[in-house]
């Protein structure tokens, strides 16, 4: 190779560390090293979107996401103004029975055999089906995710134990543990909602195991393990969330199974009696579904739009948190 | 068509568009008969997408808005979508990179080749196996017969990329786009893949488009090479010019930035000539090249005490039924400021060699010591010292950074794992590494994503050099970047050595690079080391015939440019 005179800047290396330290405040740096499709000639490029942002918006993009998240975000203010709009017990006989909705102005969707208000125990079944959701979804992810993190990082005999815990679980019919669990104890919004979690954790600390073990041999893990990181940092700050998109949208349709299997337990009369939830307004509303039907139907609505709300939420969370999907929509 | 046509292939002012953005402007070129033509360019050039453009295989959300692709006086671009299909695998068949997933696993590689066969010819069963058996005698399976029934994984890599081509060439295609046929495969494995394409080539006069980022594959396997940057066409020519002096500055670039183990640089005497390109006021790109100068390095002090030792080092990893000897009694001593190249195929044990030293896997036999203390049988907690002197630079910069974390996260963890409590102290040394490393300080506060390939290998230098360690293992930290982000990180591996006073152990396949850079260089095959040498003597006096094997495979490359220039 000859030495010969080409366009060139030579820049030696003293030069350029002081252009380095002085990037802050100019505004075309030097530096002689940097390849051309990079952050200075690129700066305006889409990938300089902040992680996370581009998420959100992503997700909020998507017509049914956003139908999800509205409906969703209704239902949990019709649980917070519930006590307000409607105080007193909802089970308590305020009208006259079998008022169809509209017959009565001062009952908008009716009253029930015992001339309850079907409006109030829809609001108040809300706050039920929600805190169930919530919380079994909130246990199973913990022990779930605690327990797959577990048997997925330190793998061996670790890994072996808790899968078979795992298996053990998962290999009697949920619907039948639920109820015995629930029948063991004494049926209330908690205990029911801790029976949900012991059946539900089991899937997540599958999902969370197999994240564990595919992010576990990444080079950034290996790099962390060679600059002397501990096992709880490594967990939580390296690989936990890189494993987290799956789980979050697993997430949202655990709620879904939970409000579900509250409002089976609830249908069956294994919930707990002394409150309203929409699966015991349709339990009790079964046996007049020819005479008057909207005592079922009406609850049955709601929980069918709740749970479809959580599904198009985890459906449109799944695309947002998957980069290559969400750039194909755009 | 008239026979008198020799032309093939005719693109004219080709766009391809993802949205806003046009990675592919304006591309004309042209491929004859018989001819071989090689588009060359580094990552994001437009290469590949031009290349799928080409049989319609573009991803749903890019669109083609101007531009003709002329096969055979019919346009590509204006065939229906069945029409499009009878061309694909029959008229123009490709060959992808990785041989590792591009065949179906659980299909054997005789059902494949019939599969395409019966999809464009009328064949019985029994002819179409017959046929594929030719199939695989010509591109040189051995046993061909009894291989036919074998399952993808029973094959080797290069094995893998045989039964590729034999699927592309089964219908006697007419083109043949082979997209970085063998950058996956190892020196020795890639010369004869090459060959094979060439020998096909002639055998039945395909015309042959070859992508790639390799100039010396370049110059040794095509006629003509169109160079492209960043989506745009920089000139074109014949490949026996890629190397002469009056070229297009990028190209005159990319030729010097490449090294080549013929030439016998090395670090001591100079560093490698680098190329930028950078926008100018007009927005267009202003291509200069950053010439070598001549550095005067001591050669490295040998008496002193070793920083290194490791005596007879075994890993074996084990699964529930087999066990596999990783490393074979390894031994090796590497001095202070030395640097220790160690080069071997894929599979040879280097990167457990390196792991081990480490203390990433678990040993089996023998001892390592570091800066005369034993560290094969200290406990986590004995080692945290140990880590900071001992560092690691990794192959893939996309990889091995989180990227769920800001640089700043990245680059302050070591720091606080390590007991640097202090913020200021710790944006001090942050601010010194990114000094150290040639990066803006604006880059903290970024995530990974938002940084190019050489730019994120930076940053993986970054976290090795923050806590100021002596010893710094790169395994393989040059590969997966391009020419000539590969030239700046070995002048910066250089300088760092020079100035923080480092040793380097450094892993590569590739033994230019290695050339460069070690002052000693160990060969290891099949798990063991079998050759140690300084590195003049090395190249000139090879003694097993495995590393000449490899000088050979590596220096093949160059051997017909040569040829052609003198």
């Amino acid at each position: 190779m000859t030495t010969e005179t080409a366009v060139s800047h030579v820049v030696s290396s003293a030069q350029s560390r002081t252009a380095a330290t002085q990037l802050d405040k100019s505004e075309t740096p030097q530096w002689h090293n940097i390849k051309a499709p990079d952050a200075r000639t690129t700066r305006t490029a889409t990938v300089s979107v902040p992680a996370g942002r581009r998420e959100l918006a992503a997700f909020l993009r998507n017509p049914n996401a956003l139908f999800g998240l509205v409906f969703l975000s209704l239902m949990a203010l019709v649980a917070l103004i519930a006590p307000i709009v409607f105080p007193g017990d909802p089970l308590g006989m305020v009208g006259k029975p079998f008022l169809w909705p509209g017959q009565d102005a001062a009952f908008p969707l009716g009253t029930d055999s015992m001339g309850r208000n079907v409006l109030a125990g829809l609001f108040h079944g809300a706050r039920i089906s929600l805190f169930v959701g919530l919380t079994a979804t909130a246990l199973g992810l913990g022990v779930g995710i605690t327990v797959g993190s577990l048997a997925g990082y330190f793998g061996g005999w670790v890994d072996d134990v808790l899968v078979r815990i795992i298996e053990i679980f998962q290999t009697l019919p949920n619907f039948v543990l639920l109820v015995v669990l629930v029948a063991i104890a004494q049926p209330s919004a908690t205990t029911v909602s801790v029976a949900i979690a012991i059946v539900s954790w089991p899937m997540v600390a599958r999902l969370t195991r197999a994240e564990f073990r595919a992010i576990r041999e990444k080079d950034y893990v290996v790099a962390a393990r060679s600059l002397g990181f501990r096992h709880p940092r490594i967990i939580l700050k390296e690989i936990l969330p890189n494993a987290l998109p799956p789980l979050i949208v697993t997430a949202s349709v655990m709620v879904a199974t939970a409000i579900l299997m509250e409002s089976a337990l609830s249908f069956m009369g294994l919930g707990d009696p002394n409150v309203v939830s929409w699966g015991s307004m349709i339990g009790n509303g079964r046996e007049l579904i020819r005479t008057a039907w909207y005592l079922t139907f009406l609850p049955g609505l709601a929980i069918v739009f709740t749970v479809l709300a959580l599904n198009l939420i985890g459906d449109g969370l799944n695309d947002a948190l998957n980069p290559r999907f969400s750039e194909e929509r755009s | 068509m008239s026979p008198a046509s020799s032309r093939l292939l005719e693109v004219e002012n080709l766009t391809v568009r993802f949205g806003a953005a046009d990675p592919v402007r304006r591309l004309s070129f042209s491929i004859d008969r018989g001819e071989t033509v090689a588009v060359v360019g580094e990552s994001g050039s437009g290469k590949s997408l031009s290349a799928l453009a080409l049989m319609r295989l573009l991803p749903r959300n890019a669109q083609i808005p101007n531009g003709r692709i002329i096969f055979e006086g019919t346009d590509l671009l204006k065939l229906s979508d069945r029409d499009i299909r009878k061309v694909r695998g029959r008229e123009i068949a490709m060959i992808f990179q990785e041989p590792m997933t591009s065949l179906n696993p659980v299909a054997t590689i005789g059902n494949q080749i019939v599969e395409v066969l019966r999809l464009h010819e009328k064949l019985s069963k029994k002819e179409a196996r017959i046929r594929a058996i030719e199939l695989l005698d010509l591109v040189k399976i051995p046993d061909a017969e009894k291989r036919v029934d074998d399952f993808p994984h029973q094959l080797s890599g290069g094995q893998r990329q045989r039964v590729m081509i034999a699927i592309a060439v089964a219908c006697k295609p007419k083109l043949l786009i082979a997209d970085e046929p063998t950058t996956a495969l190892d020196a020795t494995i890639q010369a004869q893949i090459l060959e094979l394409l060439d020998e096909l080539r002639r055998k039945l006069s395909m015309g042959l488009l070859l992508i790639t980022h390799d100039l010396g594959v370049v110059s040794r396997w095509s006629d003509r090479v169109v160079v492209m940057y960043h989506g745009d066409k920089l000139e074109e020519l014949p490949a026996s010019d890629l190397f002469s002096p009056d070229r297009h500055p990028y190209t005159r670039g990319l030729a010097q930035a490449s090294i080549r183990l013929e030439d016998g640089v090395h670090y001591t005497s100079r560093t490698l000539s680098e190329i930028r390109v950078v926008k100018d006021a007009d927005g267009q790109n202003d291509y200069q090249i950053r010439l070598p100068v001549p550095r005067d390095l001591p050669p490295v002090a040998n008496d002193d005490e070793p920083i290194l030792q490791v005596d007879g080092l075994s890993v074996t990893y084990r699964t529930r039924n087999r066990e596999n000897r990783a490393l074979d009694k390894a031994t090796l001593t590497l001095a202070r400021g030395e640097t220790l190249g160690i080069v071997g195929e894929s599979g040879s044990g280097k990167s457990t060699l390196s792991k081990a030293i480490m203390r990433l896997v678990n040993t089996e036999s023998g001892s390592i010591r570091f800066r005369g203390q034993d560290i094969t049988g200290l406990s986590p907690n004995q080692l945290q010292p140990v880590r900071r002197d001992l560092q690691m630079i990794f192959q893939d910069p996309f990889a091995s950074l989180n990227p769920r974390k800001s640089i700043r996260d990245i680059l302050e963890a070591p720091l606080i794992v390590h007991g640097i409590r202090d913020a200021a102290e710790r944006r001090q040394r942050i601010a010194e590494t990114f000094e150290h490393v040639r990066l803006p300080l604006s880059a903290a506060e970024r995530y990974p994503h938002e940084f190019s390939g050489g730019q994120r290998q930076r940053i993986g230098i970054a976290r090795a050099l923050i806590l100021k360690p002596s010893l710094v293992i790169c395994d393989e930290p040059v590969s997966a970047l391009d020419v000539s982000i590969q030239a700046q990180i070995l002048n910066l591996l250089v300088d760092l050595k020079r100035d923080l006073g480092l040793s380097y152990l450094f892993i590569s396949h590739d033994l230019a690079v290695v050339q460069y850079i070690s002052d000693r260089v160990i060969v290891m095959k099949d798990s063991r080391i079998i050759e140690e040498s300084d590195h003049q003597t090395i190249w000139r006096q090879p003694r097993t015939d495995y590393t000449r094997a490899l000088i050979a495979a590596a220096a093949g490359g160059e051997t017909r440019s040569r040829a052609l220039a003198s």
